[in-house]
């Protein structure tokens, strides 16, 4: 029996070892390989801090976007029972199912230059394919099914009473909403909030194929990542690649405090005292 | 306020009827309890009430104003539910204040009522908890401060002590009672719970099936049922189905007499509660039945006697006389009262 646990556990440590620890160890051992200047250098060259930026802003427009859309469509398969809901339903997992690669190709199928669509929305001034509005279509079709599926749950374990309650108390609809049922779902949001945030600041197979890759332009960190690599850059890769980890934990890191912070002040904001201490 | 409902039909989309055409008046002040077993309609009755459902059919009236069309936000109806329906991501002040923000009452005039309130439910030292924070009672507590804030017109109670202690819950009913004498304001509640039911409301409203058997004093309905169901639903009841014979039934050797307008060989149900009968010791000759065991209950002892036609009745004996009657001994049954209903 202990024999079977000591191997159980070295097992599971040499996994560990060996899917996490390892590779993590070699990108931080490559980039500071040239020290921390080295490091900073090149994590602050312009096109490095212009594909970060890009990154973060297109990850946090997606990321408000989708969790919009991921509560509207969460919604309308749990409330609404649209009749077309069954097969929303089945076909909201779809990017997940296909490679992410063959998403972006569906993208530059349909809107690219060659294509009816793209040639109709180019004749009026709108290009999708190779630009930034590409990345953010992308993105947000890659990343929908984690909002989705984060708020689905939350929106079943309601409890439509206490909707009635707030009903019976003289609440209207959007009231209902923005006092009773967006606060008690405030978790599952901030969830898929930060779930499709990382998703598509890490997103590489859609995005290289819609986005053209244009250094300054067009080019997010993973595929900026990408081209250092098989420019023999790898100091300068890993560099990268720990700025955009960093950025990852920091959305996980910040979702979590603000959460506890959320509870905290609400725990701790006393209505008497405060009315009080107002009326003193 | 007055409740009153006409003719009031409720069928949900599939089909199943709920409520069939129910018709009833509430008086103003009045606590109704809505009694009735699992499917009878009450919550629905309640609901329909509070504005949550529709009736497909009907008119309800409030105060002397139809409603059936108003939506839940017009109606000033406070509702209680069983599991509470606090928010749970407010504090008890705020859950207390929700009504009167909604209703735009000044900041000041929210402050002073919400705390009267919290001082009337004695939940002053809990108005920053969370309710996942407070016992059952108190989180009911605060359901009935919430509900009791916009000062409602009707107040409705969905079995609201069910999920509570049995304790706490006689605590709980005699403080809502109290509450309601005090405030005045129209009441019913749900319940399925017949003590509770007799206990605290002035009349009791029995349902069955989606239809209104009887609506009575506590008194009234057990007293004078209305309908076969009342009769053996509220209270013990030994009941008996017969065919009339001469002007009587004959049960256990005893001749009870009938409306003498029931033809011969008409089927009937006779009633009897265990406390209209009465035993006197006998021999084996003269005795109707036989005891079979008897079983303390406090005030009383309840005595199942098995009579020579093999049926078992219940009896309610005074627990002083209790020693007169042990197992196998035989006894002669007085019937002080009865009831019969077409069977």
């Amino acid at each position: 029996m202990r024999f079977e646990r000591i191997a159980l556990h070295s097992l599971l440590a040499g996994a560990m070892l060996l899917i996490f620890v390892l590779p993590l160890g070699a990108v931080f051992e490559q980039a500071f390989a040239g020290g921390w200047p080295g490091f900073v250098r090149a994590v602050t060259s312009p096109i490095a801090v212009r594909a970060f930026e890009l990154t973060v802003v297109l990850a946090v427009v997606v990321a408000i976007l989708n969790t919009a859309m991921g509560l509207l469509i969460a919604v309308s398969l749990e409330r609404w029972r649209a009749p077309l809901s069954m097969a929303l339903d089945a076909v909201i997992d779809l990017p997940l199912a296909i490679p992410t690669a063959v998403s972006g190709l569906m993208l530059v199928l349909l809107y690219g230059p060659a294509s009816p669509v793209g040639r109709w929305l180019a004749g009026h001034g709108v290009s999708i394919v190779y630009t930034r509005l590409g990345i953010l279509f992308a993105l947000v079709f890659v990343t929908v099914p984690y909002a989705v599926r984060a708020l689905q749950p939350a929106l079943q374990q309601l409890d439509r009473r206490e909707e009635e309650a707030a009903w019976t108390l003289g609440a209207h609809a959007h009231r209902v909403w923005l006092r009773v049922i967006l606060p008690a779902l405030r978790h599952a949001l901030g969830s898929a909030f930060v779930l499709t945030l990382t998703r598509a600041m890490i997103e590489f197979g859609s995005v290289v194929m819609v986005s053209g890759n244009k250094p300054m332009q067009t080019e997010v960190a993973a595929v900026y990542i990408y081209g250092l690599l098989e420019n023999y850059d790898q100091q300068g890769a890993s560099a990268a690649a720990v700025v955009l980890m960093l950025l990852c934990a920091i959305a996980f890191a910040l979702e979590g405090s603000l959460l506890t912070s959320l509870a905290r002040r609400r725990r701790h904001a006393d209505p008497l005292k405060e009315r009080e201490e107002a009326h003193v | 306020m007055t409740i009153e409902f006409v003719g009031v039909e409720k069928v949900y989309p599939g089909g199943a009827r709920s409520v069939r055409g129910v018709s009833f008046q509430v008086r103003e002040g009045e606590m109704v309890g809505l009694l009735g077993p699992s499917g009878s309609g009450k919550t629905t009755i309640l609901r329909l009430i509070a504005g949550l459902e529709r009736p497909t059919k009907g008119e309800i009236w409030i105060g002397g104003k139809r409603v059936t069309d108003l939506p839940p936000q017009k109606r000033n109806v406070g509702l209680v539910f069983q599991n509470y329906a606090l928010f749970q991501h407010m504090t008890v002040y705020d859950n207390v204040a929700f009504g009167l923000k909604e209703k735009r009452v000044p900041r000041d005039e929210i402050d002073r009522r919400v705390r009267e309130l919290l001082g009337y439910m004695r939940l002053t030292e809990y108005a920053n908890r969370f309710p996942r924070e407070l016992s059952g009672g108190q989180q009911q507590r605060v359901a009935l401060a919430r509900a009791l804030a916009p000062r409602p017109q009707v107040l409705l109670f969905d079995e609201p002590f069910a999920a509570i202690d049995t304790q706490i819950r006689r605590e709980l009913r005699k403080f809502v009672r109290e509450v309601h004498d005090e405030l005045g304001v129209t009441s019913l509640f749900v319940t399925h719970d017949q003590e509770e039911a007799l206990e605290i409301a002035d009349r009791v409203l029995v349902l069955h099936e989606g239809r209104v058997e009887q609506l009575g004093t506590p008194e009234e309905v057990y007293e004078q049922p209305e309908t076969l169901f009342v009769a053996s639903f509220i209270g013990e009841s030994n009941v008996w189905r017969r065919p009339v014979q001469g002007g009587a039934v004959e049960v256990a050797g005893l001749r009870l007499p009938v409306d003498p307008a029931i033809p011969n060989g008409t089927p009937v149900a006779v009633v009897v509660r265990p406390k209209d009968v009465q035993l006197h010791p006998a021999d084996r000759e003269e005795g109707q039945g036989q005891i079979l065991r008897s079983a303390f209950k406090g005030a009383y002892s309840a005595c199942f006697v098995r009579t020579r036609d093999h049926e078992v009745w219940e009896v309610h004996v005074p627990s002083a006389d209790r020693h007169l009657l042990s197992p196998g001994a035989w006894v002669r049954m007085d019937v002080h009262k009865f009831f019969v209903f077409p069977a």
